[in-house]
Order: structure tokens, then sequence, then C-alpha cells
């Protein structure tokens, strides 16, 4: 239990650092982002209440949109992709998981399995970067444009996800 | 209030991402003043196109009430105007600067509901009738042109002879000149009468307006008729024959006015049995 504590506020922690330290002043091609702070809350233990993990969403967000002096932004898209999150979980039971102590329910591939897991990353992250992207837009002006960052920095995003689920896997618990 | 508190309970999470998400994109905005325009004008987009889609029979209703109190307030307006009124002092004096006019005319508004387009007799179907004041004999005009005279009333409708009626015949006058005649409808097309009786001694032009002369108890004066389009009569004759190009649009007659002669048993008393209309 404490492991699992430990280990999650390390990766918000590092996912932040990293996405505010260096993420944010790298240019990439076509403008597009990478924003990997999103898998700390994909991470997050499925025991935390819903009510927690909300919150933990938004502070999580403000303190990346503190970093990044874009008030609003990464708050109400971590706040969104959380909800979806929620509403995710309950359309799909995983009741099973919850009571796995072991393991603490975290939505990884040795919980839901590999194919579980890419299309739950797949819709967090699709979620995040539409609210984010479309957000940032304002308006359907230049919608293929931003449908085109929205991709592109999703398709990022989850590749960055499953290489590091990929990675730590290799070391960590299998079911 | 239980369940109210127990929903909430359960549901304390949906609330929490509704009011964290609300405030969040107010916060952005906020800040962003160019997303928020582009927000707003997107917002602004979808409602008028809502209002298109959703809104056409709203607006066509709106339109219908704004232009029925828009007729409401011309008849009480055109009520007020000198040809309603007749003067009662008949003194003549070198200044009459002291004339008391009493009210003459004044005006119902109905909107047509049936119209027939026959080429010989034609007659016109309104939504007032008695209850609303409507009487046998009264005229019926539209701000374009006349329309005809009550015949029939029932409490709720009445029917009209148009002026495209073979009985039809209106008192009608030359603008320029104020010469009289009577305005006759031989069938055939619905935008073209004949004016007869009208002097042959005076000028007449192509395209002089046609108005109604106020020689009668059932029109007013100075209401448009239409404009000589012809001169149908020959050389030597008494009287011209000019052909009229009416100024009604009877094809589509929509809104009209029904006026009533305050004074019209008065005059019909002191006229001779055999007047025209």
């Amino acid at each position: 239990m404490q492991t699992s504590f430990w280990k999650n506020i390390i990766r918000l922690a590092f996912l932040l650092l990293l996405q505010t330290l260096v993420l944010e002043h790298i240019s990439w091609p076509g403008n597009l982002h990478l924003l990997v702070y999103p898998i700390a809350l994909i991470l997050l233990p499925m025991q935390l209440p819903n009510v927690a993990l909300i919150l933990l969403a938004f502070g999580y967000g403000w303190l990346v949109d503190i970093c990044c002096g874009t008030p609003g932004l990464n708050a109400a898209s971590a706040v969104f992709m959380m909800f979806c999150r929620i509403v995710y979980f309950k359309v799909n039971d995983v009741r099973d998981i919850l009571h796995d102590s072991e393991l603490q329910g975290s939505p990884l591939p040795s919980n839901l399995g590999w194919g579980g897991f890419a299309v739950y990353a797949a819709w967090m992250v699709a979620a995040f970067h539409i609210f984010y992207f479309m957000l940032q837009a304002g308006s359907f002006h230049h919608f293929p444009y931003t449908l085109f960052l929205t991709a592109g920095s999703g398709l990022l995003c989850y590749l960055a996800q499953l290489l590091v689920v990929w990675m730590f896997a290799k070391k960590g618990n299998t079911r | 209030m239980k369940n109210i508190r127990l929903w909430l309970k359960r549901n304390l999470y949906v609330v929490l991402f509704l009011l964290l998400e609300f405030f969040s994109v107010g916060v952005f905005f906020r800040y962003h003043p160019m997303q928020e325009s582009g927000f707003f004008s997107f917002c602004t987009g979808i409602k008028g196109r809502c209002a298109a889609v959703f809104g056409g029979e709203h607006s066509r209703r709106a339109l219908r009430e704004e232009n029925e109190r828009l007729q409401a307030e011309n008849a009480a307006l055109r009520a007020t105007v000198e040809s309603s009124y007749f003067s009662t002092s008949h003194l003549v004096d070198s200044v009459c600067n002291d004339t008391l006019y009493q009210q003459m005319y004044t005006y119902i508004v109905a909107n047509v509901i049936h119209a027939t387009f026959a080429p010989k007799d034609n007659y016109v179907m309104l939504d007032a009738g008695s209850s609303d004041g409507v009487a046998p004999g009264m005229a019926v005009f539209s701000p374009l042109g006349i329309v005809g005279i009550v015949n029939r009333v029932s409490p709720h409708f009445s029917s009209v002879i148009s002026v495209l009626h073979s009985q039809s015949m209106v008192s009608v006058s030359l603008a320029s000149s104020g010469y009289s005649g009577s305005l006759l409808w031989k069938g055939g097309r619905y935008d073209a009468a004949e004016l007869v009786d009208v002097p042959a001694h005076i000028k007449v032009e192509i395209g002089e307006r046609v108005v109604t002369s106020g020689l009668s108890s059932v029109y007013p004066g100075g209401l448009p008729v239409g404009c000589v389009s012809g001169i149908a009569s020959k050389e030597g004759e008494e009287f011209y024959r000019l052909n009229i190009r009416l100024s009604e649009p009877y094809a589509s007659l929509d809104k009209v006015y029904v006026v009533k002669n305050l004074y019209k048993d008065e005059q019909d008393l002191c006229r001779l049995p055999s007047g025209k209309i």
C-alpha cells in the first residue's frame, strides 16, 4: 500500500517536472505538443474515490498551468479526462481489480491486459487532447489544424505512455 | 430532501466535476480573450443556426403578431387623418380658422381567408364579422388599393363583393383633374378595369393616378385604385372609356381594412334611391 502510494507520488512529481522543465521548452515539428503529465493521472489507482480523483486532477492540472502560464487550460482538460476515466470504469466493470489489494488496482497492463490497457489509454488520451486543443482553439475556425494538433499530439502522448508502461512492466508485477 | 442528499452524496463527483470544469474554463477565458471571443462567436453562430432552423415558425408568428399590431395602429391612425373627418362648419368666411371636424370613418382590421378568381364574379371572405362591427355595405380596402364592398355578414365572418365582380361599380376620380367616373370590371384580367362616364373634354394622360372620389357613402376619398393604362373610347364620344391598371394585386390579398362610415345612415337617408355606390 505504502509502496504504491509513493510510486504514484513520485510518478506525479516526475512527470510534472518533465513536462514543465523539459518538454515545454522543446519545439516539435508542426507545433505539436508532447503532453506526458496526463499519464500520471491515467495510471492513478482505481481505489481512489471519485471525488478525490477529480480534486487531484484539478490540483495537478493547476500546478502545470501555473508552471506553463496557461491558467485553466490544463486544469480543465485534466478534470475532463478524469471524469471520462470515472465514466469509463463505470461502463467497463473492473470490480475484480478493485479487490486486488496487492496490486492496488492500478489500470496497468498487468491488471487490464495489454489490449484492455491500450483501449483505456487511447480513450483517456483522446479525451484529454480533444478537450485541450479545442479549448485552446476556442472555435472551429481552424478545425483541420486543431484536428491535426489533437491527433498528432495525442499520438505522441499515447506512444510515450505505451513505451513507459512497457519499460516498467518488464520489471514490475505481472498478474 | 433526504433523496436529494442521497443523490448528492452518490453523485458528488459529477457536481464537483461541473464546478471545477466551469471554473477552469472561466479562468482560461478570463486570461485568453482571443479564445473567449472565438468561443462566443462560435456559440452565437450555433444560436443563429438553431434560430434559423427551429425559430422560423416562432419568427413568423412574432412577425404576424407584429404585423397585426401595426395594422391596428395603422387603422387608428387612418381614423385620425383629415379624410376621415368632415367639416361641421359651413359658414363661408374669409378666414376659416375655427372649423370643427367630426370623425366620419373608423377602420376595422381583417384578414382575407378566402378569395375567388373566377372570370366573371368574384368574392372575398374575411375573418371579421358582425361581432367585430362589420356590416353589409361597408367598403374594404388594403394599403395598395380598393378590394370591394361587404355583402353578407355572420358573427365572425363576412363576404365581400370584390371589385372584380360584374355588378361592382365604384365612384372614382382622376387624381390630377378631380373628374369622377365609375369603375367597372368586365371580366377577364384581374389587374385591369374600365373607367366610364368621365367627360371627354378633359385631357387624360396615360399613367395618371386614379383614386376613390369620396362621392359615395362607402369609400373615403383618395384611396388608391390604379392608373390609366389606355383610352378605349373613340373620337367624338361624349364620355371617355379609360382602361385602368388596378393597383391592388388581388391574387395576394392578405390584410385589409373595413371602413365604417359613421354617417352612412344619415347620408343614405338623403340619397336618391337610384344612386350608385
